[in-house]
């Protein structure tokens, strides 16, 4: 079983190997899966160090030369140090650069907030044309890095450590239409909007538990979404939860209020993610520890999800 | 040369008068950026680089990256005068709701990418200039840089990655006229010795007289074909607003574009 980033890079050593004509530029930053290509193809292994701006405009140049390019870097630093980077090239200019970043969410908590990619999605989001993308297993880790070999558009990948294994089909996945649903198709009490690591945790309990088939799991791996499909499938939801680690301001919380503004939808909608007005964790943390305080880890998302299901 | 000094000269005269025309039409710009790097881009643009025709042939010639975005309207009356637009062409994009996208299409063949976004574009000709390396293209990458620009780190960040590198392929071009916008560098926070400062990463340096275009001739051509595994820095030593006497070499005219009753004034005293 392989982490969606070494699943993701497995797949571009074999698309290389097979003759595609990738690079990979890196702010100082390996993976296992990254060995043997380094050591196999070091002319397409290009370092800037630890220099996320570099990292941005590199391989923006080396796109505009013509060349496939994945900027490999830590979150948060290619959004947050790097954002006026990815502002003018990847979305004013549409660079076809992907951009792939370690860790979502509060993965690396225990490495502090600095290292914690929790703004990054709605930063992210304020802009055009770039496609986020968060794989949710293997398979779209494969599929996304299949992909990266003909895509043509700027894209930012983000990768959470933790999350392994294989959920998916490959005829599930559909990058166009963003989401998958697990579980309940039809008519459903409960829709929870989520993605990234929420939706293995999920998945597993509601296998595992009773009284989980009236929920509805939005699995939202590549925004923007299909809206319209989207907002179909939302109103087959008596309610709604919103579960991510990430800021609420700008999050996938926010992303379904304004499409139900848009689209006139009334349903009740609770939002469960990082609230800023608590401030930031000057003690040693990790991710439960965080998920504890902020009342997103599962034993109170199960509380909330059955106080609407029972 | 394919043109005498003269011509030259009278070229760049007439590239800042017809800035003046465009811009003082729409009423904004920024003329003493512009007017800073005039001889700067009319050496380049018609004696050194190989101009793409058309985009398709992108591949087979040289690239041109202007990091100092705000010094980019020179280029309109060169493309102009080079045969990419006819002044009609002109007249319509360089105004509110002119149809811009179609001119960065337009001028795809040897103007890459503009800034306007400080401190990004000498990343960009890096990248330009290590995809050539990579793929055996014999093309050069030119870059103009803003010496005030050079307070953003991302440009230290590319100066660090050309010299490793060995971009050999990769020519810089500070236009070191001394003024950001508020005040001159030297005042603010001094880059002397910027010569030592690149040199030590590994580049070739030279200064010139950035208003003199035998200078910029010589300097350039050399730093065209001299391919040691080192990237060429050419220290180009300018006035900003150069041309109009009265906005020259003065802080607080970053940005300045001559309005109402100044606009025949500038015409005037255009040099």
């Amino acid at each position: 079983m392989a982490s969606v980033r070494d699943a993701f890079f497995n797949q571009i050593y074999e698309c290389v190997k097979a003759g595609d004509d990738i690079y990979i530029i890196t702010a100082d930053l390996g993976a296992p899966s990254l060995d043997d290509f380094r050591k196999d193809f070091p002319e397409r292994y290009i370092s800037v160090g630890i220099a996320e701006q570099n990292l941005v405009t590199i391989a923006a140049g080396l796109a505009l030369g013509g060349k496939k390019v994945i900027a490999y870097g830590l979150n948060p630093f290619p959004v947050t140090r790097a954002f006026d980077q990815v502002r003018s090239l990847m979305a004013e200019l549409e660079i076809p650069v992907t951009l792939c970043a370690l860790n979502a969410g509060l993965c690396s908590a225990e490495c502090g907030y600095t290292h914690m990619p929790i703004e990054d999605m709605a930063m992210m989001r304020t802009l055009s044309n770039v496609k986020i993308m968060n794989p949710t297993d293997e398979t779209i880790a494969r599929k996304l890095a299949a992909e990266t070999v003909v895509c043509n558009v700027p894209r930012f990948i983000r990768f959470d450590k933790s999350i392994a294994g294989t959920i998916y089909e490959e005829e599930d996945i559909d990058f166009e239409r963003g989401f998958s649903i697990i579980g309940n198709k039809g008519q459903s009490k409960l829709g929870i909007i989520t993605n990234g690591c929420y939706v293995k945790e999920l998945n597993q309990w509601m296998q595992q538990s009773q009284n989980t088939d009236g929920i509805k799991l939005f699995d939202l791996y590549t925004l923007p979404v299909d809206e319209q499909a989207l907002v179909d499938e939302i109103g087959k939801c008596q309610q709604m939860i919103t579960i991510e680690e990430n800021v609420l301001a700008g999050g996938l919380g926010s992303l379904l209020l304004e499409i139900m503004s848009d689209h006139e939808i009334m349903r009740p909608v609770k939002r469960m993610g990082l609230d800023t007005k608590k401030g930031y964790y000057h003690v040693f943390t990790n991710r439960e520890y965080i998920r504890k305080d902020q009342f997103i880890d599962m034993d109170n998302i199960m509380k909330h999800i059955y106080s609407v299901l029972l | 040369m394919k043109h005498t000094l003269e011509e030259l000269e009278k070229k760049t005269y007439q590239y800042r008068k017809r800035f003046l025309e465009l811009f003082t039409n729409i009423g904004f710009g920024h003329v003493t950026s512009a007017f800073s790097w005039a001889e700067i881009a009319s050496v380049l643009y018609n004696e050194i680089m190989e101009l793409a025709p058309t985009a398709d042939q992108f591949f087979e010639y040289d690239k041109m990256v202007v990091s100092k975005g705000h010094g980019a309207g020179i280029l309109f009356p060169i493309f102009e005068d080079a045969g990419y637009f006819t002044s009609e062409q002109m007249n319509d994009i360089i105004r509110i709701g002119g149809k811009n996208t179609e001119l960065r299409k337009l001028f795809y063949p040897g103007f890459d990418f503009y800034g306007g976004s400080l401190g990004m574009g000498l990343g960009i000709a890096a990248g330009l200039a290590k995809a050539a390396k990579l793929s055996g293209y014999q093309w050069n990458t030119f870059c103009i840089v803003g010496d005030a620009e050079s307070y953003e780190g991302s440009i230290w960040e590319a100066v660090n990655f050309s010299g490793y590198q060995q971009l050999d392929n990769l020519i810089a071009i500070v236009d070191r006229n001394e003024l950001g916008c508020s005040d001159f560098t030297e005042h603010m926070l001094a880059f002397e010795p910027l010569k030592a400062k690149w040199e030590s990463f590994h580049w070739d340096v030279s200064e010139i007289d950035g208003h003199d275009i035998s200078e910029i001739y010589d300097v350039l051509q050399k730093a065209a074909n001299k391919k040691n595994g080192k990237p060429k820095c050419i220290i180009a030593k300018t006035k900003k607003g150069q041309g109009l006497d009265y906005l020259i070499d003065k802080p607080l005219m970053h940005g300045f574009m001559p309005k109402g009753d100044e606009i025949e004034k500038a015409f005037q005293s255009l040099k």
